[in-house]
């Protein structure tokens, strides 16, 4: 048995794999910095950093000669997350007796939290868990998205001009919070779909990304964002009453950028 | 075929990767591209040697490394990299893979014509150059295409785990140590490699994308096929 404690809790195994199909069913439209960054995973729970490769200097120990050299080795360290949530005792029967409109909005709503905090970390940062995101590790000045659709290819063409001037190559991929995602979906420009315009100029997908505020345009060739995973998102027991079982969602992870140029970050 | 079993280590020290020890840098995209800068780079060191008329050793200790990383490099993409390209969703894998095998055989004839001639001599030279011609060619074509195509029909675990195997291949073959160097039929490799050990592969796919075995795999606390309690979502790049 692992520290998630699934074992222990009144739960048969049908409605384990009903809840876990459910949460994996909501998160992975969720988790947009998924679709757009690398993956180091394995480790589980176990994993604790990731190695920078870097050092700093330290000062040798009290009462050490002089002449010695002393560095300590610099890594990024993993940060959990943990989203709770309840689930009803009945949908967990109703579940064994093979219902499949199961009532899990809890949830739901857990799996938006956790996706949209592990989006917010990788485009946005986590200063105390040492995350810088990719919208502040671009150096590049950002460019203003403004509310005028009309506006926007060329906006999303000079950021592409300006990825591929820093030498970044393509493909590229516009990552949109929703609010900015709906107005490109309901855009049209002479008959045709904004979106497809976009796509063309990046030679890439449009992104609709919940937790970011504003867009980001950046290089998919890989090697430039990296999210690093200790135990992927899973679901854990915590305890239980009559009426309803208590779970929660959880994560380790962290999150580096290798390559700043590889982003321009778009303000609205 | 070509069977060669002895080679000393110190004779390929100079283009034998050491192993850094950073596993979030063993993307086996970024390790293929690390030989193709290995290769650049000592082809540039040749074309020095030349201008400098150095004598046959010099040009044996650039060479010989050279050609043996040339050899094992090939044989640990058609081992490891180009049956899992086929196995991919990347449209033109097929073709792409048609050509890279085509290229191989021309650099492994290159390679071994080099061999018969007189160190230094004109032809010597000849056939080093045809050797770079055929792997500048193979280089280029393989990261516009296979390499790209790869990146974005398969999730970045996978990469890794195949990077792991890639990077153990060249290490255990260095210098062309127990490997048998040979030409092979693009259209028979094509046709077989993508069912080559299909359960390893299935192993690395696997390895690559969970978060670790610290799960107990009874039915009732992990999903079936996962060796952890995660809900094995992993990579979506390119979803």
């Amino acid at each position: 048995m692992d520290h998630l404690l699934r074992d222990i809790a009144p739960i048969p195994s049908v409605a384990w794999q009903r809840i876990d199909e459910e949460a994996r069913e909501r998160l992975v439209p969720l988790l947009a910095a998924r679709r757009v960054v690398d993956w180091s995973g394995g480790g589980g729970w176990e994993r604790s950093a990731v190695s920078l490769g870097r050092t700093a200097d330290v000062p040798p120990p009290p009462g050490s000669n002089g002449g010695v050299q002393t560095r300590q080795r610099r890594v990024l360290t993993l940060t959990e997350i943990r989203v709770p949530f309840t689930v009803d005792r009945r949908e967990i029967a109703d579940a064994q007796r093979g219902a499949r409109d199961l009532e899990f909005d809890d949830l739901f709503r857990a799996a938006r939290q956790a996706a949209e905090t592990e989006n917010r970390a990788v485009f946005h940062g986590w200063p105390d868990a040492g995350i810088v995101g990719i919208m502040q590790a671009s150096p590049a000045p950002n460019i203003k998205l403004g509310e005028d659709m009309d506006s926007y290819p060329g906006v999303v063409t000079a950021a592409v001009e300006r990825l591929r001037l820093a030498g970044v190559e393509g493909p590229y991929a516009l990552c949109v919070g929703p609010d900015i995602h709906g107005r490109i979906l309901q855009a049209s420009e002479d008959g045709h779909l904004l979106l497809d315009h976009i796509g063309r100029i990046l030679g890439g997908s449009v992104i609709w990304t919940p937790g970011l505020d504003g867009a980001v345009v950046l290089s998919q060739r890989g090697g430039d964002f990296t999210l690093s995973v200790g135990q992927d998102l899973s679901i854990g027991y915590l305890d239980h009453d009559a009426d309803t079982v208590n779970l929660y969602l959880e994560e380790s992870f962290t999150f580096q950028t290798e390559e700043p140029d590889a982003a321009i970050a778009l303000t609205t | 075929m070509r069977m060669l079993t002895t080679s000393s280590p110190d004779k390929h020290a100079s283009v034998c990767r050491s192993d850094p020890g950073i596993p979030e840098r063993e993307d086996i995209t970024q390790l293929i591209l690390d030989d193709h800068e290995t290769f650049r780079r000592e082809f540039a060191r040749l074309d020095e040697l030349r201008a400098k008329d150095s004598d046959e050793a010099e040009l044996v200790r650039v060479w010989g490394p050279l050609a043996d990383l040339l050899d094992v490099h090939a044989e640990a993409e058609e081992e490891i990299f180009y049956p899992s390209l086929l196995r991919s969703d990347a449209e033109d894998a097929r073709e792409e893979t048609l050509d890279a095998i085509g290229d191989h055989n021309d650099i492994r004839d290159g390679v071994e014509d080099a061999k018969r001639q007189p160190v230094g001599s004109p032809a010597w030279w000849d056939a080093v150059n045809r050797t770079r011609a055929a792997n500048d060619e193979h280089m280029g074509e393989e990261e516009r295409e296979g390499l790209a195509d790869f990146r974005l029909n398969s999730r970045t675990g996978l990469r890794t785990a195949l990077g792991r195997r890639f990077r153990r291949f060249e290490s255990d073959h260095a210098g062309i140590r127990n490997m048998a160097v040979s030409n092979k039929d693009p259209e028979q490799y094509v046709d077989t490699a993508q069912y080559k050990d299909t359960a390893q592969y299935k192993d690395t796919a696997q390895s690559g994308d969970t978060a670790g075995a610290d799960g107990d795999g009874s039915a009732n606390t992990a999903p079936a096929g996962r060796a952890d309690s995660s809900l094995g979502i992993g990579s979506l790049k390119g979803r």
